[in-house]
């Protein structure tokens, strides 16, 4: 990725450093993706995986480094504005039904006209029946698929999913691949954080982080997993 | 794309459509019964605490003495609350997010910092409301001991309360918005103690602490100077509220999280987690669980297991656990004390201290609830496996009371020593016992409810009440009795007694409707 023009370039993340109590969980990393392609970012438990995206979020504020998003400051109005990031344990209203969580994700992001591509979605996972509900008693499945659907359904071109297979069931797995793979189609710059060998096999590149670090960077390689 | 088009409108619509389904789908059934019991848990409070404070009569001197020096201690509480709001800011609070929220609303462009001030506000409205009532509550009950209008002193001290509200949120959003790392807002914090430690020995009075306590000893000392106090800590906090947003969105969610958690054991009446929980939030961590390590277990025999473990998790209590447990015991057999001489105390205070100290010292039924994995190879009868758990706790405990109740026999006269240990032993045990199965019976997955014997699950809500009853047991002779020597008749404790326990009444009746609709949705 370091080839990439700075032109195509969406997000940057630049020589970013975190530590908690003396210790770096993130170690001078640096990555970058361009516009239409995916990365899957893999690594053990504990690897700074979720550090990263949070980093990336703005829920965390790095020691040092930088990293931009279409030129904007991570966290930053702007950036959020173009990026969806969607976490692995997925957070709901107790009191809005799945359609109104779509609807209020994608109005609170400036998009009103986010009816038909709702519907898709929650055709895509299999969810259209639980559309009206609360989500009370929803399965981690279910849960999961709103809250993916909740992150597809507005505006991006940066899109970061966390762990996006956890709980999810077969028909679930094969519908949030072709949803990463249109939103790629679409031209946006795709990051994975996941340990599901599936996931490589529609990934572009494959960086692997080995305690805060980048220990590899290139073709999706399986027997990298675990590195 | 750096604003939201119409972005008030949209969370305007967000507030709506979670109000119109929280009134569609809320039981009011269950918010009338809660507001019920709070009534009767305030009146009680309210009750109890006036008639207590009819028992003191204040010399002409000490009222005199009263409006000299107790701005200066009403002042130490406001520096008080200043220092728990700085280290509570430290810490993330006083904004408390859904996580829910945090995802959509802050992973949005929304505007985040106007987010953080409106959650801060939220959040010191509730202070406010809390500081207010608390005054006027206090204020009701003491009217008559400052020999003042009925009206008066529950006005300024609700004011007072609001002061300490105020100043309690001013530390929590300036330590927010200024990232105030913990050991320089505990250092702040103690010398604002300090400051307000040397006006009390030097007897200042015109310090701003002392100045803001003086609102609440208005109406004796008839001066209006301490409401300038009112203002400036107004002040204070709105310069809070704005810095606040510059807060770190790490610690906030942080907070977030912990409190989120301690709603949840709130809503679902876990007493056990609300503490657990709250101690958590105070230490900004969880709660490291000691497991049953390679010692205990190269020791344990797979029947002697329950009881070393037991004994393994109160070897690796800190000192500050084993000083709160005394002090906590200290207290319950202390005030139960004062109530059987029908003394000044504040009789209530031993309920909860005694639970509390029971919850500290039933820890290790904490470990059956949470990780029953690792009792499951035990050759132990279900039953008694919960016993077996509590033997060292109850010993402790009752140690404790015993050593206790021999300090206050040489402290508190009149009471014979023989009674005295029977109502240390009795709340030692009751203590322990019933907190444990409060324990068990809140938190149990289905399997461990199997840990208790047939009779104690059938008894088990009763159970539960064994520390209050005891503790209870304590106030009824000893308010009675006063008051009937105060109107020159004789005690009626049957009618006292029952009452109180008709009180007890609709809440068992409340449980049992409780557990029945649960079971029915199973």
């Amino acid at each position: 990725m370091a080839e990439t023009s700075k032109g195509s370039q969406v997000l940057a993340v630049e020589k970013i450093t975190k530590s908690y109590e003396g210790e770096k969980v993130l170690d001078e990393v640096s990555l970058s993706i361009a516009k239409g392609t995916i990365v899957a970012l893999v690594g053990t438990n504990g690897s700074g995986k979720t550090t990263l995206v949070k980093t990336i979020a703005g829920l965390v504020t790095p020691d040092s480094g930088r990293i931009d998003i279409l030129g904007s400051t991570a966290g930053s109005r702007q950036a959020r504005a173009v990026t969806s990031i969607v976490f692995d344990d997925p957070a709901l209203y107790p009191d809005l039904t799945v359609r109104e969580h779509l609807g209020f994700s994608a109005r609170i992001c400036g998009r009103e006209d986010y009816a038909e591509r709702a519907d898709e979605l929650l055709g895509g996972f299999g969810i259209s029946d639980l559309a009206a509900r609360l989500p009370q008693g929803f399965s981690r499945g279910q849960r999961q698929k709103t809250s993916l659907s909740m992150g597809l359904v507005r505006p991006f071109r940066l899109l970061v999913l966390d762990e996006p297979y956890v709980g999810l069931d077969g028909a679930g797995k094969t519908a949030l691949v072709g949803f990463i793979r249109q939103a790629r189609s679409e031209g946006a710059a795709i990051l994975v954080a996941t340990h599901s060998p599936e996931l490589l096999e529609i990934a572009d590149t494959m960086i692997a982080l080995g305690f805060g670090k980048v220990v590899y960077q290139g073709k999706p390689d399986r027997a990298k997993l675990e590195l | 794309m750096a604003t939201v088009v119409g972005e008030r409108s949209v969370l305007r619509d967000l507030s709506g459509a979670r109000r119109s389904h929280f009134i569609e789908h809320n039981d009011f059934l269950t918010v009338i019964v809660k507001g019920y019991f709070a009534v009767i848990v305030a009146g009680i409070v309210v009750d109890v605490a006036s008639n207590s404070s009819k028992f003191f009569t204040f010399s002409a001197s000490e009222l005199a003495s009263l409006s000299r020096n107790g701005a200066n201690y009403a002042g130490a509480m406001v520096a008080l609350a200043l220092f728990m709001g700085l280290m509570a800011g430290t810490r993330g609070g006083p904004v408390a997010l859904f996580r829910a929220e945090l995802r959509m609303l802050f992973l949005s462009p929304l505007n985040r910092e106007r987010l953080i001030r409106k959650k801060a506000i939220r959040a010191l409205e509730h202070f406010g409301f809390i500081g207010i009532a608390g005054g006027v509550a206090v204020g009701i009950a003491a009217h008559s001991l400052l020999k003042s209008n009925a009206l008066e002193v529950p006005v300024y001290l609700g004011a007072y309360g609001l002061v300490v509200a105020l100043a309690y949120g001013s530390g929590a959003t300036l330590a927010l918005g200024l990232r105030v790392k913990k050991p320089i807002g505990y250092l702040v914090g103690l010398a604002v103690m300090g400051w307000e430690a040397f006006s009390i020995f030097k007897g200042i009075k015109y310090d701003p602490f002392a100045l803001s306590g003086s609102i609440a000893l208005s109406p004796l000392s008839h001066g209006n100077s301490g409401w300038i106090a009112l203002p400036i800590w107004l002040l204070i906090c709105a310069v809070g509220i704005v810095i606040s947003a510059r807060g770190d969105l790490e610690r906030i969610e942080r907070h977030s999280e912990l409190v989120s958690r301690l709603r949840f054991a709130l809503s679902a009446r876990d007493v056990r987690s609300v503490i657990v929980l709250s101690r958590a939030l105070s230490e900004d961590g969880y709660r490291a669980r000691q497991g049953l390590g390679g010692l205990w277990s190269a020791l344990a025999s797979p029947s002697s297991a329950p009881l070393l473990r037991s004994a393994s998790n109160l070897a690796h209590w800190s000192p500050r656990r084993y000083l709160r447990l005394v002090l906590l015991s200290s207290a319950g057999v202390w005030f139960a004390a004062q109530g059987w001489v029908g003394a000044k105390a504040i009789y209530l205070l031993a309920v909860p201290a005694v639970f509390a100290a029971g919850l500290e010292l039933a820890d290790s039924v904490s470990s059956v609830v949470e990780k029953p994995d690792l009792f499951v190879n035990y050759p132990v009868d279900d039953g008694w496996l919960l016993t077996r758990l509590l033997v060292l706790p109850a010993t402790i405990s009752v140690a404790l009371a015993l050593g206790e109740a021999a300090v206050v026999h040489l402290l508190v006269p009149g009471i014979p020593l023989l009674v005295l240990e029977g109502i240390a032993l009795a709340m030692g045990a009751g203590a322990v016992f019933g907190a444990a199965v409060a324990s068990v019976r809140s938190g149990a997955p289905p399997g461990i409810v199997g840990l208790l014997t047939p009779e104690t699950q059938a008894f088990g809500f009763f159970i539960e009440l064994i520390p209050v009853a005891i503790a209870s047991a304590w106030l009824i002779p000893a308010i009675n009795s006063r008051s009937a020597a105060l109107a020159n008749r004789p005690p009626e404790p049957d009618a006292l007694s029952a009452a109180f326990f008709a009180l007890i009444l609709p809440l068992a009746a409340w449980a049992w409707l409780r557990g029945h609709k649960v079971l029915k949705a199973d």
